[in-house]
């Protein structure tokens, strides 16, 4: 084998770099472990983290308490939610969110005297929210990462980046003893050997065309952690957000935002010129919900009826002069992306312009506990990673709410766990197995062979195709099959051909597809199971909720690896 | 729109050289486009880096016709010549952002314990508090892309001296955060003294609220008098970029 590799020991692996991995590393640090922060991209603090508004819901409104945003939570996830996780995050969130502050990050407040409501720079009520709960701040979430990263450079917590996990490693007794990650920047391979392991490894924004999540956060960590056998749920609930850009392509799919926050004055308009939402949702035409408002974009497009580039247009002449200023304010890199892509007359909606729904948010994942445990011994998640806290449809402000709670908690359980736990027997030898199998396909010559990006954009546009804000049976079996073609027959002639394995892109898209593509499968599959509609899980030929799927869907390993489905009673004690 | 591109291929231990592609592309694109394309179509081993594609993980940074950007929002244009910043190259475009954040922090002071920080809070006049939050907001609106660092003339990332300007702005940070402590006279000193006040660090800074500027305008203040010296002798200084930007 050409490519080298080396050997690490440490006590705890972080493996994911956004603001619940980061959380979790620095609550593990103080607590005295030696732990090591692997992350795929090169930014301080990234993932799903740097890409989000920094709008996160809290409980500071007068007369709201954890037991009103539970509720809510659990109305908008449509009940197949965590109780458990729910009610932590929804308990938590306040005394979470204002523990930020002790890692070298100033919130965006009015002044520094209050804590508290009154001192929030701004307060707003999004849908679905019982009071006005969203903490919005100037730097969306630019602050949160600064302070994240701080701490964690000045902790001295050693940082792999731009590595990318491509198997975890477990001993003879079913205990997490290691995992296999590969250095895109060195183009070598580490062999790292840990008691625990905390995935925080996000989303799965990549496995679709148009996307607002960025471009690492390919879904290869539900691969992973499937491999080594823990249990997945709720794989089938994605979340689209309306209005995103639709050029240029390399912004396609980005996120501008809902109508909620354009303001009352907002219209959507298809391709012939007409105004469509009060065919989703009568009520509320474009102030729907998120997952109807995509579905709606969605279908005008899909069915023709969009712009001739495929678009719908929003006009939102006529705003209010002080809420295109909150929004400046509020959205400082929206709005210059906006300006930068459509112009300033209509960056500052005196011109109507286009945009598409795009992918989101991921609600289903890795199997927790209210310990952040996994199935395995030693391994850990948090996160949108892991399923539980969102059900069926994620509210606004709750991603943050969610990994601000629960990240430390994680970092606590690894920790908890770690300092008990005996050594686990890591087998060299086997790891050293393990590094062949991922690098043997890499070396392999094919003639009339597939570039991994071109095998990449298959499974993109299969999955996009088939498995986005509206469903349909059919749709979804041909997704299954046409994944499972990927996988077993252009997979197999998957070749690299640049030479240099220094940053290597190619290489790191070989080392995604295959675990992109067993991620795929399992939304697909779990799509396929679940035959009704419910939250952002829409089919159209079982288009209503139907009270006996009030279940999760849960996949599992097989003895033979393969995927096994089953539903599984909501987790939790019902509150009272 | 037909574009000519010039394109930097090389390694640390190899001569670099330019490969030059002619290509037809739509008007809307932006400069990362074009480098997606290229590794599709042309080069399969051409190294970039990029995560976001929307100016906010500052990883896409590089010279393209010699101006320092960020390549996810600097628009095509027919003929164009890109290059990497001037900091320790990986490959092609790609510099070795890991060197610089560690050289920075090696000067990061450690973290303290901050559990009294409200009460000190409590104490504080209305106009230092308002003045504070401003500050720590605009200061943490930078997104680390090291077009900076690039541009500073006393970095080098193997001197262990001054941190460059990133290192800068993070140590200014830090100070001007009321929840931490503020930095020490040396520390500050260091700074004061090792910056020359030439302005080249923020004049390319791709972030909008200009953190850099404001980082550059606070040292200026510093009591340290050779700061003073410094930016009233440098060939520019902080008050002529700010016109020029």
């Amino acid at each position: 084998m050409k490519i080298p590799y080396e050997k690490l020991t440490f006590d705890i692996v972080v493996l994911g770099g956004g603001a619940a991995g980061s959380l979790a590393a620095i609550r593990a640090k103080k607590l005295g472990a030696n732990v090591a922060f692997v992350t795929k991209e090169s930014a301080l603090v990234g993932g799903a983290t740097i890409m989000a508004g920094g709008g996160t819901s809290l409980t500071q409104s007068p007369g709201d308490n954890g037991d009103v945003f539970f509720k809510d939570i659990m109305k908008s996830g449509q009940q197949i939610n965590d109780k458990g996780l729910v009610h932590m995050v929804a308990d938590n969130c306040m005394k979470a969110f204002y523990d930020l502050e002790n890692c070298d990050l100033l919130l965006d407040r009015d002044n520094l005297k209050h804590q508290g409501s009154a001192s929030m720079h701004t307060v707003k009520q999004g849908e679905g929210h019982a009071y006005p709960r969203a903490y919005l701040d100037r730097r969306e979430a630019l602050g949160f990462c600064h302070g994240l990263a701080k701490t964690i450079e000045r902790l001295q917590i050693p940082r792999f980046t731009e590595t990318i996990a491509v198997k975890i490693l477990k001993d003879k007794d079913g205990k997490l003893c290691g995992l296999i990650c590969y250095s895109v920047i060195e183009g070598k391979y580490l062999i790292i050997e840990c008691k625990a392991l905390v995935m925080a490894t996000g989303g799965l924004g990549a496995l679709y065309e148009e996307t607002t999540n960025s471009t690492v956060l390919s879904g290869t960590g539900f691969a992973l952690a499937f491999d080594a056998g823990t249990e997945l749920k709720d794989m089938e609930m994605v979340q689209f957000m309306p209005l995103c850009f639709p050029y240029p392509k390399i912004r396609r799919g980005k996120i501008i935002g809902m109508c909620s926050l354009l303001g009352p004055s907002v219209k959507l308009y298809n391709g012939l010129g007409e105004r469509y939402m009060h065919k989703y949702d009568p009520e509320r035409k474009e102030f729907t919900t998120r997952d109807i408002g995509a579905r709606g974009n969605y279908t005008e497009i899909k069915e023709g009826r969009g712009n001739p580039d495929g678009t719908i247009t929003v006009d939102n002449r006529g705003f209010d002069p002080a809420i295109l200023n909150r929004w400046k304010t509020a959205n400082p890199f929206r709005y210059r992306q906006c300006v930068q892509t459509y112009g300033k007359k209509a960056g500052n909606w005196e011109e109507p312009f286009e945009a598409i729904p795009a992918q989101h948010f991921f609600m289903g994942g890795i199997k927790i506990n209210t310990k952040m445990e996994t199935g395995i011994p030693g391994l850990f998640a948090v996160g949108e990673c892991t399923a539980g806290v969102h059900g069926a449809n994620r509210l606004s402000g709750v991603a943050f709410a969610e990994i601000f709670s629960l990240g430390p908690i994680a970092g606590q359980s690894a920790f908890d766990y770690f300092k008990d736990a005996e050594a686990p027997k890591f087998d060299d030898k086997a790891a050293e197995a393990a590094v062949k199998a991922v690098e043997k396909p890499l070396e392999r010559h094919v003639a009339n062979g597939c570039r991994p990006y071109e095998i990449k954009q298959m499974i993109q546009h299969v999955v996009s195709m088939n498995l986005g804000p509206v469903r349909v049976g059919p749709e979804i079996e041909s997704a299954i099959k046409e994944l499972e073609n990927i996988r077993d027959n252009i997979i197999p002639k998957m070749y690299v051909s640049d030479g240099d394995p220094r940053y290597s892109r190619e290489r790191l898209d070989a080392l995604e597809v295959p675990l992109m593509v067993e991620t795929a499968l399992m939304v697909a599959k779990s799509a396929a199971m679940r035959t009704e509609s419910r939250g952002s899980h829409y089919r159209t030929d079982y288009p209503d909720k139907d009270p006996a799927w009030l279940r999760n869907v849960v996949i599992s390993r097989g003895k033979d690896g393969g995927m096994e489905l089953r539903t599984e009673a909501v987790a939790g004690e019902v509150q009272a | 729109m037909k574009v000519k591109v010039n394109i930097y291929k090389g390694t640390p231990d190899s001569k670099g050289k330019y490969v030059t592609y002619n290509m037809d592309v739509p008007p809307t694109d932006m400069v990362l486009d074009i480098l997606e394309k290229i590794y599709h179509e042309y080069d399969p081993s051409l190294s970039y880096r990029y995560a976001c594609g929307i100016a906010r993980c500052g990883e896409c940074a590089m010279l393209i016709n010699d101006v320092p950007c960020l390549a996810c929002e600097r628009q095509i244009e027919p003929e164009m010549t890109i290059r990497p910043l001037d900091l320790p190259l990986i490959k092609d475009t790609v510099i070795n952002r890991r060197q610089v954040f560690d050289h920075i922090k090696e000067i990061l002071p450690e973290p303290g314990d901050i559990d009294d920080i409200y009460d000190s809070f409590e104490e504080m006049d209305e106009d230092t508090s308002h003045r504070k939050i401003e500050n720590s907001i605009r200061l943490t609106t930078c997104f680390e892309c090291m077009i900076c660092q690039s541009m500073c003339p006393r970095y080098r990332s193997d001197d262990q001296g001054f941190p460059g300007p990133l290192g800068l702005l993070f140590l200014t940070q830090m100070n001007e955060n009321p929840a931490q402590r503020p930095l020490s006279e040396k520390d500050l000193d260091m700074l004061a003294a090792s910056c020359v006040g030439c302005g080249k660090c923020a004049r390319f800074c791709p972030a909008e609220k200009k953190p850099l500027h404001l980082a550059l305008e606070l040292l200026k203040h510093h009591p340290a008098k050779a700061v003073t010296a410094h930016m009233v002798d440098g060939k520019t200084t902080v008050q002529e970029v700010d016109e020029s930007v």
